[in-house]
């Protein structure tokens, strides 16, 4: 089995690497948009209260791009910033690992199958690449963000304080998500770096669920429809606050570093690992269960 | 040598494959032949583990499928028509595929690419490929590595007559390398030229055609 692994996700780098490297860039390229609009908003600001846009940090880049939008409350009669950026990233996120015509039933699937020689470890496979895919498109996402800060001249943290990590009070405008909330439980606790990359883990990881999700459907379903069901899913947090559904711990408004009522890292932990293991088990049962009879294009 | 014991397949309550038993020795040809929807294709797949029966057996080189391994150890398979990366070139296909078994070196490739007739195309786009170079690709493909068990249906689909002589060249030299090779197949041509065993099936039902009809011809 761990040699059909091995030998499935060798091929893998092979067949996918470049396809795979060109949506990534299509993420980054999103994300580049969003610091983009971020800085422009922020000029604009400062044309109306001088200095304030001078206190853009990393942080604010992060939030421009996975900020999502906080615990909104329809009663209060607020103008809602539906988080635009933070859909275009979870929409590229699902369509990196969406295609993988070496995987999919309608393609590839009974040749690379066969030849692994094991149906565990042909699946394993898949769900290693779709997490590699991910991280890989993550980790553009945060290089972009801190570019984009390092060439606004976000300032530098020292000594592990969180100077260069907090959140500008005019951004919530700017990120869809409420200032006011926001502000104490930052000044509060603070958020420092091990913070971050705290939060950056639970995103991550909750990003790749939902993708693991979408591959363990499509090995049941035609590719669009496990890709309505699964951006169904990824943004279902947006109508309701719950920490059950996955989405919210991709989104840094609803962290418990930026909201007094935000979800807690171990919660996100929790919460993603449950979805992981589930599409994993779903996926393998469906992969050794089921016939592989043609079903061509 | 494959043996096929008894075995029934039914999918949504029709019975595709009903009640096959089949012999398909090592170092021969063995052709199917029998009209659409007989059962050859679901057979073929039953052979590769791909669909596992609803009852009966399949030994392959004295290990049965399910019980011993999920799928045949060494084969190569070409079923329904080729299915390739579009972006990626012929060769590049064939390399990632050999990823997945040790021991076929890029000079392999080369020289199979040119059995096949794709020399000069071997570094073009598959997507770009007529339907006819595909299935070349195909059965390139099928044959990468020299697997001991090698099914192909309908090889000669989208040939040319070059192609088909071709292709029963390739077949001709895989089992005379002690391959066990069986062919699901219409081409009346392949059936003449290279069958050393053969079998009809109609309606899920197998039998073995014998005597001056069965012989190959020389
Ligand atoms: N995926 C499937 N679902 C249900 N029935 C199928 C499926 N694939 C094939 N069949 C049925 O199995 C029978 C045999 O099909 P097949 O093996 O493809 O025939 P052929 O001899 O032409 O290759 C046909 O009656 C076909 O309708
Ligand atoms: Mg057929």
């Amino acid at each position: 089995m761990w040699q059909a692994f091995v030998r499935t996700l060798r091929c893998e780098g092979r067949a996918q690497a470049r396809p795979a490297a060109l949506r990534v860039l299509a993420v980054c390229l999103f994300a580049s948009l969003a610091c983009f609009l971020l800085c422009a908003q922020a000029v604009v600001h400062s044309g109306i209260d001088g200095a304030q846009s001078a206190r853009l940090g990393f942080l604010d880049f992060l939030a421009a791009v996975l900020a999502g939008e906080g615990d909104y409350d329809p009663s209060l009669g607020e103008r809602r910033a539906v988080p635009v950026g933070w859909l275009c990233v979870g929409v590229c996120m699902l369509l990196v690992t969406l295609p993988d015509p070496l995987h999919d039933p309608r393609h590839m699937q009974p040749l690379t199958m066969v030849l692994s020689g094991s149906r565990v470890g042909w699946w394993l496979a898949s769900c290693a690449w779709v997490a590699l895919c991910c991280l890989t498109a993550f980790i553009g996402i945060v290089a972009v963000c801190i570019a984009w800060g390092a060439c606004w001249g976000a300032a530098v943290p020292s000594g592990g304080a969180s100077a260069g990590l907090r959140l500008w009070e005019k951004t919530p405008e700017l990120l869809g998500f409420d200032a006011s909330a926001a502000a104490p439980a930052l000044s509060g606790r603070g958020m420092g770096w091990r913070d971050v990359l705290a939060w950056l883990s639970c995103s991550w990881l909750a990003l790749t669920s939902v993708c693991l999700v979408q591959r363990a459907l499509v090995a049941m379903l035609p590719a669009p429809v496990a890709f309505s069901l699964t951006l169904a899913m990824l943004s279902a947090p947006l109508f309701v606050f719950h920490p059950w559904l996955v989405g919210s711990h991709a989104m840094l408004a609803r962290s418990t570093f930026v909201i007094n009522n935000g979800f807690s890292p171990s919660c996100a932990l929790g919460v993603t690992l449950a979805h992981v293991a589930a599409a994993m088990c779903l996926g393998a049962a469906m992969t050794l269960r089921r016939d592989v009879v043609g079903q061509r294009r | 040598m494959v043996v096929v014991d008894e075995v029934f397949k039914t999918i949504r309550s029709v019975p595709v494959l009903d009640g096959v038993s089949a012999e398909f020795p090592s170092g021969a040809v063995s052709v199917l032949t029998g009209p659409n929807g007989s059962g050859k294709t679901m057979l073929l797949r039953v052979i590769a583990g791909l669909v596992r029966p609803t009852s009966g057996s399949v030994e392959v080189d004295g290990r049965k499928l399910h019980r011993d391994a999920p799928f045949p150890e060494s084969i190569g398979i070409l079923l329904e028509g080729p299915a390739f990366i579009g972006s990626l070139s012929g060769r590049d296909n064939l390399r990632a595929l050999a990823d997945l078994r040790e021991g076929v070196s890029d000079a392999q490739i080369d020289d199979l690419i040119a059995r096949v007739g794709l020399a000069g195309f071997g570094r073009r786009r598959y997507r770009t490929y007529s339907l006819g170079m595909r299935q070349r690709l195909g059965i390139a493909a099928a044959v990468m590595g020299a697997p001991s068990l090698i099914l192909l249906d309908e090889p000669t689909n989208a040939l040319d007559d070059e192609g088909v002589v071709m292709a029963k060249g390739v077949m001709r030299a895989v089992c005379d390398a002690g391959a066990t090779v069986i062919v699901a197949t219409h081409d009346a041509d392949v059936v003449q030229d290279v069958a050393d065993v053969r079998w009809r099936m109609a309606q899920g039902r197998i039998s073995h055609v014998t005597g001056e009809e069965g012989r190959r011809h020389e």
